[in-house]
């Protein structure tokens, strides 16, 4: 191991310890109960809870072993389970904001001033305090500014106020998140033609829950490849150095329906077979080896089979050099049916290199 | 406030040239063919003797203190990847440094994640010309103010060789509308008089100052 590695070793050691991962091998499905946690995360948490249950920490010594540690709050952690409800438009997302900008007659893309949407979970409930975040890239320019995030009020609305000057937009990507909280990210790169100068957005943004790991080993040797299992039955090797974010003891993951709500990088593509949703979101450094993915043949595929694998461009994904944009669903590589028909495994040399969405659709 | 719009020196730059510079600017460009600088720590290796050997900038500059254009950066302090204090006069005091660009970054803002190849690349360029590169990280990808273990991260994951800290109270937001991200800041190295303050990665700008100071 170079000195290099040996000191970014030691410093995220001592960051996953600070994490209190813990490891899972209760293979009960996830109860969406969390034990007693410990302590205050970033932003929203959804909370701690009394109960049975496996749990996770994340953040900062907290959780380890028993409960959600993240954020504050009372009660049980909330998995987004049962029937989604009808959306419930909240007025203030339709109305006009009060602006006075006018739309510069000089902008050759689209002049927009404002946007506004509204952020909820999988059930429709809003999300109060998460986050929405727009990049935008200028036109003519082809420049790229980031806008600070906004706030999601009590009725999950947010309104992000795009800076004077920086108005005239080729594109816009717009992220959602919950930080503190294992609700997966959300990008979004939608239509900004003839947009306006007020952008509403009358579908929301839809947060998912993630479930804990079924099996997910100690750190140890954290240079170490090894298995990571989900409740879905979904394998990804990993090795906890290549985490950019120290996500590793938080990994957690949920197997979505792609017929489900709010799946908005969708739109115009093929709909994939299955997909699934991490968090945190990370970004896998290039380590020594591919991080291989598995998942149960659940479609009856024939062995030999090959499917195309997906993912969902984030803050950063990089594809043989290629960068993935935000809110981009492209593909990654390929995976084949066993030969005893059992699972589907990515191809040699095939990685994942970032934890946002995946997906697979066969050929 | 709005600075999306750029304030130069430029011309300035150019009339600061003297042939005694414009030779010191050859005798470097030659031996930046034979050591290859790269590395922030090679920078000084490429250096005249000269330069290196030189009297040393000590006393950072006090008078006229200020946040924009022509006036004169404030000795502002963050801290690096190893906890330990680092102030803008580190970046005065190198010797040959001429030209510093101090640039903000946030794991939330993927345009500042695309142009940290490109401050690499004017660093590997430009180092052992008189360039001197700076990142301060004030927020971490979940908006929360940036800890010194998120600087460490932003540095390794762009293999960056160059100085990168964290800014936890955002000290550079006193710059720049804020509300935009990144922050790209030209400083006169000498002086500490800001050259430009904008928010975006404008290629052309910022070679253009290069090319008139250095």
């Amino acid at each position: 191991m170079s000195p290099s590695r040996l000191l970014w070793a030691a410093l995220l050691a001592a960051a996953l310890i600070a994490t209190g991962c813990t490891t899972s091998t209760d293979d009960a499905a996830d109860t969406g109960v969390g034990g007693e946690g410990e302590g205050e995360g970033e932003g929203e948490g959804e909370g701690e809870g009394e109960g049975e249950g496996e749990g996770e920490g994340e953040g900062e010594g907290e959780g380890e072993g028993e409960g959600e540690g993240e954020g504050e709050g009372e009660g049980e952690f909330d998995l987004d389970e049962g029937e989604p409800q009808p959306y419930q438009t909240p007025a203030a997302v339709m109305m006009d904001p009060a602006t006075d900008a006018q739309p510069d007659p000089a902008c050759g893309g689209e002049y927009v001033a404002t946007l506004r949407g509204w952020l909820v979970d999988r059930i429709g409930r809003p999300v109060p305090g998460a986050f929405a975040q727009a990049c935008i890239t200028l036109s003519p320019s082809g420049m790229l500014k980031c806008i600070r995030p906004a706030n999601a009020d009590a009725d999950g609305v947010f309104t992000i106020n795009v800076p004077d000057g920086d108005r005239c937009a080729e594109s816009i990507v717009l992220r959602a998140i919950l930080p503190g909280t294992p609700r997966a990210s959300m990008f979004c790169d939608f239509d900004i033609a003839g947009a306006g100068p007020s952008m509403s957005f009358a579908e929301p943004y839809v947060l998912y829950a993630t479930h804990p790991p079924r099996s997910r080993p100690e750190p140890g040797d954290i240079n170490a490849r090894r298995t990571v299992v989900f409740s879905s039955g979904l394998e990804i090797d990993l090795t906890p150095f290549d985490f950019n974010n120290a996500g590793y003891g938080a990994l957690r993951a949920r197997k979505v329906d792609p017929t489900e709500r709010g799946l908005c990088f969708l739109e115009g593509t093929p709909v994939p077979d299955a997909m699934w949703a991490f968090s945190p979101e990370d970004y896998l450094l290039p380590g020594d080896g591919p991080n291989a993915v598995r998942f149960p043949n659940e479609d009856g595929l024939e062995p030999g089979e090959t499917v195309d694998l997906y993912l969902l461009g984030g803050l950063e994904c990089n594809v043989d050099g290629r960068h993935i944009r935000e809110g981009e669903w492209a593909t990654f590589g390929t995976a084949t049916v066993s030969d005893d028909g059992a699972m589907v495994v990515s191809d040699p040399g095939v990685s994942l290199p970032c934890l946002t969405w995946l997906g697979y659709r066969a050929r | 406030m709005a600075l999306s719009r750029v304030s130069t020196r430029a011309s300035t730059g150019a009339v600061k040239r003297s042939a005694a510079q414009l030779l010191l600017a050859l005798a470097a460009v030659g031996l930046l063919g034979l050591t290859g600088c790269g590395s922030d720590d090679d920078a000084a290796a490429c250096l005249p003797p000269e330069v290196v050997d030189g009297p040393l900038r000590t006393d950072y500059p006090t008078e006229n203190i200020g946040r924009s254009t022509g006036e004169t950066l404030e000795n502002l302090s963050f801290v690096t990847p190893e906890g330990e204090s680092f102030e803008l006069r580190s970046l005065y005091e190198q010797p040959g440094n001429k030209l510093l660009m101090i640039v903000t970054a946030s794991g939330w803002c993927s345009a500042c994640i695309e142009e940290q190849p490109k401050l690499q690349a004017l660093h590997d360029a430009f180092a052992c010309r008189g360039l001197g590169v700076m990142v301060a990280v004030f927020e971490d990808q979940n908006f929360a103010p940036a800890v010194p273990q998120d600087a460490a991260n932003w540095q390794r994951r762009f293999e960056l060789t160059f100085p990168v800290v964290a800014d936890e109270p955002f000290v550079l937001g006193n710059y720049y509308d804020a509300d935009l991200t990144p922050m790209v800041m030209l400083v006169d190295a000498e002086t500490m008089e800001i050259i430009s303050v904008e928010t975006g990665y404008n290629e052309a700008n910022v070679r253009a100052v290069i090319n008139a100071y250095l």
